[in-house]
Order: structure tokens, then sequence, then C-alpha cells
């Protein structure tokens, strides 16, 4: 018999993964979001910003990531 | 003091809640977003009866109460996945366990609208009970199968079936991880693994098919088919994310409908619906309580974040 399909079937990568390089942003607790250091606009309207893009994307505590 | 209206529940790196935060910010609420990861930054007191939250943030004083906290905007989870930490230091598990049960606890917070509400969540979490629901409103289903054995189950060797997960595997060893994606798999590979360790589930393989992604935020209806090349993408469309194109379009009004009721009678305020499309015919895959959609902004220019702000604006 074989493993687990689940583990045969697994996409494994290396930990840790890609953390996103907040330099430059710092968290607003007043305003809720990140903004940028300088300017204060907010992060996720940055175009230098690489905002979420898919479910999966690795920075968020996406569906799949939530309760870590 | 700063009434809270509008309480949100996050972690500092959920760019998501960003979305939501700026919104509610250029609409004037009173709002107050809280990081699970910044518990210690905070001074948190919570009393019963006429439930009362007193929170101060970097010395400034919110309270959220019965009659200011209108809304809660859950995005953390209602359990740990992850089931191996090795090295934690009995802070870091004091921190984990007792700041999680604190989540819960704001279930006393009952005259607020939730989105999710955690009980809401942790029944609507289940794989087979989505299914269960959905076919009771009238979505057709893949033919499902949740088992740790297929002595019993007449498949064909030669067939391919899609196998998945009942919940998210994310299986860690030293410096590796490992997550399991909706696969095809065949029949012959399913005889011949040794599946008695953990349950999972396989379905009926649809192909061709269209994925789409159907956002609902109440009676609100977001929907997008994923293709690449025109076409839809065969098996789990994730491992193509960079090479996918998100298209919005219309569903059929029944279709709709059918997927507001079935958030509605899982008892939740938003749902991240994966349907597929067969043969023109309309599937039902799953239902995620939690579900992401800040790339559908991004992406296809869906207001998402606003319709979520409408509703937790809207006194119940």
């Amino acid at each position: 018999m074989k493993e687990h399909l689940l583990k045969e079937k697994a996409f494994t990568y290396d930990v840790p993964r890609t953390v996103p390089n907040m330099a430059g942003y710092e968290f607003d607790d007043e305003k809720g979001y990140w903004v940028n250091q300088t300017s204060k606009q907010p992060c996720i309207e940055d175009p230098s910003f690489v905002a979420p893009r898919t479910k999966k994307a690795d920075i968020e505590t996406g569906e799949d990531r939530k309760g870590e | 003091m700063n009434k809270v209206e509008i309480l949100i529940i996050s972690d500092t790196m959920d760019f998501t809640t960003d979305y939501i935060c700026l919104e509610l910010q250029r609409r004037n609420a009173s709002y107050l977003r809280i990081n699970r990861d910044k518990f210690q930054d905070y001074r948190i007191v919570l009393g019963i009866g006429e439930p009362v939250l007193n929170i101060t943030v970097n010395s400034k004083k919110y309270i959220a109460d019965n009659q200011s906290l209108k809304a809660i905007y859950y995005r953390a989870p209602i359990y740990l996945h992850d089931t191996f930490k090795p090295n934690l230091s009995y802070d870091e598990q004091l921190y984990r366990s007792q700041w999680t049960a604190f989540l819960r606890n704001l279930v006393l917070f009952e005259n607020a609208k939730w989105m999710n509400n955690p009980i809401s969540t942790f029944k609507a979490e289940n794989k087979m009970v989505q299914l269960k629901y959905a076919r009771k409103i009238g979505l057709k289903c893949p033919r499902t199968l949740l088992l740790n054995s297929v002595e019993e189950v007449p498949l064909d060797k030669d067939a391919n079936y899609i196998m998945k997960s009942l919940d998210t595997v994310l299986l860690k060893q030293n410096d590796k991880e490992s997550f399991v994606y909706s696969t095809v798999v065949t029949g012959e590979e399913l005889m011949t693994s040794r599946l008695t360790v953990a349950p999972l589930v396989i379905q009926e393989y649809l192909y061709p098919k269209v994925d789409l992604r159907v956002t609902v935020v109440e009676d609100k209806v977001f929907t997008v088919k994923i293709i690449k090349d025109g076409i839809g993408v065969e098996g789990d469309w994730r491992k193509e994310k960079e090479n996918v194109d998100f298209i919005e379009i219309d569903l059929p009004e029944d279709i709709q409908k059918k997927c507001i009721q079935i958030v509605s009678h899982l008892g939740l305020s938003f749902g991240g619906i994966d349907l597929i499309l067969n043969n023109e015919t309309y599937y039902f895959i799953e239902v995620n309580p939690t579900g992401e959609w800040a790339w559908l902004v991004n992406k296809s220019g869906l207001k998402i974040d606003r319709a979520i702000c409408d509703s937790l604006q809207v006194s119940i």
C-alpha cells in the first residue's frame, strides 16, 4: 500500500515562505490599516505595494490559512 | 471615551481588512479594528450583564456595549488549524489558547449583527453539512463520499475522481510545509492507498468545467468565472493562480437565489461560494464562511468592500 493520498498528493514547499516586506509602511491603529510612512496614504492604494491578488495570496491570513 | 459601533476582529497582516477600515473611515463610521497578533499591546476588560467591552489602544479608550455596538466583522479563526507547532513557550501557548477563547466569548454580544458569527461559522465550515444544505435547497452537487476505506465502494480503477481534504491540510515538518489542493486521482490510486489513517473526501470528476466564485454579502451577489486562455482550468485553479482571469458574470436568477439561500440557511451573512459549470449545469462545490475577496476588488473591480460596509452599517 502506498502512503495516504493526502500526503502523497500534497504540495510541499519550504518554510518560512515569503513574508511581506512592510519597510516604509506602518500600521495605523486608529485608522485600522497600513499607511505609507511618508505620504500617509493607505498601503492598499499604493501602486508599488503588492496587494492581495488571489485567495491563495501568501501574505494573507486567507480562508485556507486562518487558524494559524 | 470612543463609542464603538463596528468592531473588527482581524490580524495585522490581513490586508483584506484594510479595505473595510478604509471604506468605513471614508464613511465617518465609528469603528475599531483589533488585531489578534497585538493583544498584548491592548488593555482589555470585558464585563457581563449588559456586556461592556473596554479596550485601550495606544492610550486611546474605546467602549463597545449593547447600545453602541451594531456590528462585528469577524476575520479570525474559530479554532486553530495548525496542529503542530514545536517549541512554543508557555507564554505563547497561553496567548494562543486564551485569546482565541476570548474571541469566542464575544458571542455574548447577541444584539450585534455578525459577519459572521463564529457559532454559525463552526457549523458552516463543515463540507458535508454544506453539501446537505445545498441539496436541500435544490443546488446540484457532485456525488460525494467521505471515507477512510474504499473496500466497499464500487470504484472504476481507470476513472478519475476528485480528492480533497475534509478540512484545510497544512502539514509541517522541519523546514517544509505541505498544502493539499483538490486533486484529480484515479480509482486505482484510491484503491492502493493507505487511507485508514485519516478520512478524505472523494467526488465525482466533472470535466470540462468552468470554476465560478460567487461572493454573497447578504442579498448581494458578485460572481466571476475563472478561466485560463479563454477556457476552464482542469483540477484546482489555485495551482494556476498567476495565469487565470477573473471575469465578472451574471448567474441565472434561480442559481443566484439559491446561493443567497444557502448562506442564509447556514446562519451566515457572508459566504464565498465555489460553483462549477459543467455541461450547462451549475454544481455546488463549497461555501467558505471566511472566504477571501480582496483579490476580486483588485482584479475584477467588484465592490465587495462597499457591500460589506453597507451591511455592517445597517442596524439590526
